[in-house]
């Protein structure tokens, strides 16, 4: 079969244009580590590539979760430590004021000291997060959590909602503890016998009264409602304990998520060196190979013997 | 002569002719679609002398083409194909490197999105999350526009590529029909100039690279092309007449394409599609990719936008009001997500609190939790006022009620919540027929108390009732302040103080006059009688603004009115005044002034006036006649404005009957006023006066031991009335076999019945393990009292479309409070249902909102791949076909060097001989 001279050049230079080709292409390549550099390079892969990418967003996102999470249940627990070493200075005093080798006089001089911690106490269950909302208001956060009516009440401004917040795909976790659960009522009997609740501060408030008036049987109940109190509050100290682990264990859950993903995601994106610099050479020598045997053959003329 | 000579000069100038072909192949060997010229030789004719043929040289036959119309077709089609996939390798990479690209694409966005609701999930109160998550939302925006504006770009290179190349398409059309006229002079295709077919071919191919093309030739080479299939169908060119392609684009958004040929001409045909060749790739890929992918994003968007809308309706914002839109679609562009926008501009306006909240009571024995949900209720039976009664009170457009004795109650219809004002008529009940309305919830409030048998068989939930709801009498014909919910409901005939219109000086209605509350009965029957003691209406069945009344007693043989008018009077209600009157109005039209007349009242005489003879001379007449008689009869007359005839009691004879004679004859009228004979009775009017602005009202109700039988006696009528705004529905129901009417008078609701319940929060206490109640905290009323099954999963209370949902069954002294949620700024259930968005799928075939964008990335990808695939065969195949076609027609170098010296040979040897031819000539000269 006859091959043109047209034929010929022309085959030559566009099989050494696609050897030249594939060589930039590995080039760009091996310059930026990818193996799929635009998404057109792999179609195919181009959303498989999307794919991964939001799963590793998304795993990130819930790591922020977290943390907001852990920073709230943090300032949480400072607060309320905080407030469990006043209760216990509280209960000593209280004891000390039960001592009936005190004098009023005496008293009221615990009574001052009982009224500042009462206070410092009410000042930590209003505690602020950083944007001035109140941690233990329940979702009535702008106003604080509790305050004192103007007839000498101590109520609680707040409301027992419950915020969750989605830490995993399928996990959640509660976010808030509202002040009436952290700050829990006790229980007294009326005269009739029935059992009606008094709040936290209030108890305490009486507790402060008690001593100032010397009032022994109301200090009596008072250092066994102490007593309640500092459960209370124990018990929302071991709630937040808990939560903090279970945060711990599902970052745990996520980072290993994060490895895995970020694994097969580099296997189809990312380039294998080895390989690649391989199949460079290979082209290289392929081009070579092209153009010098290119040069020889297309001297080839008869021409060239007829003189 | 075949002589030396004569062939060596023949041979010269073929051999110099066939040196001119070579040379012109070797000057032409780079020449684009040049055809090789082969030299054809003959031996020329020989001569015969004597027995002996004797040749006579060659001859310069001519020059032959070295083509093959069959591998040029092949080349031709295999061009097309190859040329189709290019167009849609290289604009389909550029749509997988918009759309699936992360910083072009929708992919991060979309996510970003969700992460940026996480985020306010969790602090949803701080001021910088919500302009966080504001900020992130303005970014899906700009990105959905961005996409689509990239796309839009994409259409528009494509669509001028087309013009562009079909421009083209049309110009080589027009430079083959010359070719055509050219080829036209020659007798035959093997006389036609090579170059000029070569010319032809050249044009040919480079059309076939805009479209496939089919062609036949003709005897003398001119060609037909046709763009489709066949020679019928898109014909462009035949002989010398070229017709031109023309395309149209639609503007909507399924850009569909119009091919047409010839469309300025005397015959335009409409061409279906341009199966291959660049313009057939560039067409494919708008309809195969590019549409395909911005409609999906349209779609996306759309669905998009809505479900994020319909959360954030749902939820309530910083300011305590349901959200309103997030996102905004321009509905006036074809592709909606080019007009994709931000509704909201302050941050305090994202909704990401729930519209409701349920509050555990601290005091709570057992620690379950409880969660609220809200959807609309589905309306149930019966049907509501303002569809089963028209608004009309008039006893004409009563609707007939029958109760049958298999049933022997009927739901009438449900007064719904919101409607003002409403009026429920019940006229013409019959005796045992009694008039009840409920609520929904079972809880009793107008009527009389139902037998157990009878709530057995009412209370239902087919016939309106919740299904675990027990019946309640605790609010049963109460009022003020221990009334349902301290409404204003009455069973029974009621005035109200009206207020008159009046208008100030412009014209606009001012505030009304009040008028004094007045209740007018129908005209009493003629014919009451008492029972054996004369007793009508028993003592203590009816009361009078709260007051019984005794015993009504006809005295004589037929009640009368006035009898009732002072029995009405004796409760000695403050302010009231009732008055009996009885007034007979005949139009003058009926009056017959040619009979004569008889009259009295129950206390007059009979009193007869005669007609003078002739008849009475006018109604005037008559008049003047009956009140001369009226101190016997103790009737008046006297006629109105209209020209009627007024008959009435004289004024201490007021209320009693009248009766009119003489007998009617033969079943009609026998007297001067047309009326049937016969006793005609009186009504009452019992007004209060406005002394006391709390206590202005006349109310008549039942007693004890009264039915609507005795209210009807005294004509009035029955009505269940609701004052102000029904706060609740309420069932009206009517028991007892019979026939009724019923009518209404309301002002029909408009309230929303989501927000209306936002602001009634209740009270849901669990008194015992299995039995609970709803309060209205507003009220305290006791809306429900149901029971409750402790292992029913999942354990949930409905409530008018709210549904709580506990973790475990509640226990005895539970008590969960359900209100709006007004003020509950820190609430994040809003943001967790948008982040909740993201897994569901809302997208047509199951799948979320960013599986759906990445399958479109995916289907576009694989159309990327095929036509590489596609591509790189096409390639081989058109490599192939190239070559085949070199074989044949194309110059070699080498092949051409080797023809020149063999021509350039034989030039020698023939020059060689005629040299020869001279020197034997020479040689004959030379004998002398």
């Amino acid at each position: 079969m006859k091959i043109s001279t047209a034929f010929l050049f022309d085959r030559a230079t566009s099989q050494m244009s696609t050897v030249q080709n594939r060589l930039a292409k590995a080039q760009a390549q091996m310059a930026q580590g990818k193996q799929v550099i635009t998404p057109s390079d792999a179609p195919d892969q181009a959303s498989t590539i999307a794919r991964m990418k939001g799963i590793l967003e998304k795993q990130n996102s819930y790591l922020d979760a977290l943390n907001s999470a852990r920073n709230r249940y943090q300032s949480e627990e400072t607060a309320l430590s905080n407030v469990n070493s006043a209760l216990i200075r509280m209960r000593e005093i209280t004891i000390q004021a039960a001592n009936d080798t005190m004098g009023p006089a005496d008293r009221q001089a615990l009574a001052i000291e009982m009224a500042g911690l009462r206070d410092q106490v009410m000042s930590l269950a209003n505690t602020q997060d950083e944007n001035g909302l109140y941690i233990f208001a329940g979702s009535r956060v702008k106003e604080p959590a509790f305050a004192v009516a103007s007839n000498g009440e101590f109520v609680y401004q707040g409301d027992q909602s419950t915020m969750n917040i989605l830490v995993g795909d399928q996990r959640t976790v509660q976010l808030n503890r509202s002040g009436a659960d952290a700050f829990q009522r006790v229980v007294r009997q009326d005269v009739d016998g029935n059992n009606y609740g008094v709040g936290f501060f209030q108890a305490m408030d009486d507790m402060v009264n008690a001593v100032k008036n010397s009032d022994r049987e109301a200090m009596n109940r008072g250092v066994g409602e102490m007593d309640n109190l500092q459960i209370g509050i124990g018990l929302a100290l071991a709630q937040i304990g808990t939560d903090m682990n279970v945060l711990d264990s599902q970052q745990t859950v996520l980072e290993e998520t994060n490895l895995r993903l970020k694994t097969t995601l580099s296997d189809v994106e990312d380039l294998d060196y080895a390989e690649a610099i391989t199949k460079m050479n290979k082209e290289m020598l392929a081009l070579e190979a092209a153009q010098s045997s290119f040069a020889k053959i297309s001297q080839l003329n008869l021409f060239n013997y007829i003189n | 002569m075949s002589d030396l000579l004569s062939i060596s000069s023949t041979a010269v100038m073929a051999y110099q002719r066939a040196l001119g072909t070579v040379s012109n192949n070797i000057a032409n060997v780079g020449t684009e679609g040049y055809s090789r010229q082969d030299v054809a030789l003959t031996a020329n004719t020989p001569s015969k002398q004597g027995n002996v043929y004797l040749g006579n040289g060659v001859r310069f036959a001519g020059v032959q083409r070295q083509v093959d119309d069959f591998v040029q077709s092949n080349l031709r089609n295999s061009q097309s194909e190859l040329a189709t996939q290019e167009p849609m390798v290289s604009y389909a990479n550029r749509v997988i490197d918009i759309m699936g690209g992360e910083s072009t694409g929708l992919t991060s966005a979309l996510n970003q999105f969700f992460d940026a609701s996480r985020d306010l999930s969790a602090d949803p109160a701080s001021g910088i999350q919500r302009a966080n998550f504001l900020a992130k939302s303005d970014n899906v925006t700009s990105r959905f526009r961005e996409l689509a504006g990239q796309l839009g770009n994409i259409d528009d290179e494509t669509r001028q590529a087309i013009e562009v190349k079909v421009t083209q398409l049309n110009t080589l059309v027009a430079q083959l029909a010359l070719v055509n006229k050219q080829l036209a002079k020659a007798v035959s295709a093997d006389k036609q100039p090579p170059e000029l077919l070569d010319q032809r071919d050249r044009v040919l191919q480079q059309i076939s690279a805009l479209s496939r093309i089919t062609t036949k030739f003709d005897a003398k080479g001119a060609v037909s092309v046709s763009l489709g299939d066949s020679m019928q169908s898109g014909l462009v060119l035949e002989a010398g007449f070229a017709k031109p392609l023309n395309v149209k684009f639609s503007d909507n958004a399924d850009g569909k394409v119009d091919l047409v040929i010839d469309l300025y001409g005397k015959n335009p045909k409409g061409l279906a599609s341009l199966g291959s060749g660049e313009v057939g790739g560039l067409l494919a890929f708008r309809e195969q990719v590019l549409t395909p992918a911005r409609n999906a994003l349209d779609d996306l968007a759309k669905t998009f936008v809505s479900e994020v809308n319909a959360i954030h309706r749902d939820s309530l914002d910083a300011y305590g009001n349901p959200g309103g839109d997030l996102f905004a679609l321009d509905g006036s562009l074809v592709h909606v997500s080019q007009g994709m926008t931000v509704a909201l501009d302050d941050p305090l306006k994202i909704a990401a609190a729930s519209q409701f909240r349920v509050i555990e009571s601290p005091f709570n024995p057992s620690p379950v939790d409880a969660v609220v949900s809200y959807a609309a209720p589905t309306p149930r039976l019966p049907a509501d006022i303002s569809v089963g009664l028209s608004n009309n009170p008039n006893l004409a457009a009563a609707k007939p009620i029958s109760i049958g004795a298999s049933q022997p109650f009927a739901m009438l219809t449900s007064i719904g919540a919101g409607t003002t004002d409403a009026v429920v008529y019940l006229d013409d009940l019959q005796a045992g027929q009694q008039v009840q309305v409920l609520t929904r919830e079972g809880v009793h409030v107008l009527g009389s108390e139902l037998t157990f048998e009878a709530q057995d068989m009412i209370l239902r939930q087919n016939y309106g009732f919740e299904a675990n709801a027990l019946y309640s009498t605790g609010y049963l014909n109460q009022t003020d302040e221990l009334a349902y919910r301290k409404s204003d409901l009455f069973l029974g005939a009621k005035a109200m103080p009206a207020f008159g219109q009046v208008f100030d000086d412009a014209g606009a209605p001012m505030d009304g006059i009040p008028l004094e509350a007045s209740l007018t009965t129908a005209r009493l029957s003629a014919l009451i009688t008492g029972d054996e003691t004369g007793q009508v209406i028993a003592e203590g069945a009816l009361t009078l603004n709260g007051q019984s009344l005794g015993a009504l007693v006809a005295k004589g043989d037929v009640l009368q009115a006035t009898e009732v008018a002072a029995w009405l009077r004796s409760t000695n209600v403050p302010g009231l005044t009732v008055e009996a009157s009885n007034e007979i109005v005949v139009p003058s039209t009926q009056l017959k002034l040619s009979s004569s007349l008889q009259l009295n009242t129950a206390s007059g005489q009979r009193a007869t006036i005669t007609a003078p003879a002739g008849g009475f001379a006018s109604a005037a007449a008559l008049v003047e006649a009956i009140n001369a008689a009226r101190f016997t009869s103790g009737v008046e007359a006297s006629l109105n404005p209209e020209g009627d005839l007024v008959l009435q009691n004289v004024a201490q004879f007021a209320g009693e009957h009248i009766t009119i004679g003489p007998n009617d004859l033969g079943g009609a009228p026998d007297n001067a006023l047309g009326l049937s004979a016969g006793a005609v009775a009186g009504q009452i009017t019992l007004t209060r006066s406005l002394a006391d602005p709390k206590d202005n009202e006349i109310r008549m109700a039942l007693g004890t031991n009264g039915t609507a039988v005795d209210l009807q006696t005294i004509g009035l009528r029955m009505g269940v009335y609701v004052q102000g705004q029904a706060s609740d529905s309420y069932l009206v129901m009517v028991q007892g076999e019979g026939t009724l009417k019923a009518a209404a008078s309301y002002t029909a609701s408009t309230l929303d019945p989501k927000q209306a319940l936002r602001n009634e929060p209740f009270d849901i206490t669990f008194v015992a393990d299995d039995r609970y109640t709803i309060t209205d905290k507003n009220t305290g009323t006791v809306l429900s009292t149901r029971a409750f099954d402790p292992n029913a999963l999942p354990a949930e209370v409905s409530y008018r479309g709210i549904t709580l949902a506990f973790t475990s069954a509640p226990l005895q002294g539970d008590v969960f409070t359900v209100d709006g949620n007004h003020d509950g700024v820190g609430n994040n259930e809003g943001a967790l249902r948008l982040v909740a968005l993201e897994n569901m799928r809302v997208v047509a075939g199951g799948k979320t909102l960013s599986e759906a964008y990445i399958q479109e990335v995916s289907d576009v990808g694989n159309i990327a791949q095929q036509a590489l695939v596609a591509k790189d065969a096409l390639t081989v195949v058109h490599d192939q076909a190239v070559e085949a076609r070199d074989a044949i027609s194309g110059v070699s170098l080498d092949e051409e060097a080797a023809a020149l010296i063999r021509f350039q040979q034989a030039y020698q040897a023939s020059a060689k001989v005629m040299q020869t031819a001279s020197t034997l000539f020479d040689a004959i000269l030379r004998v002398n």
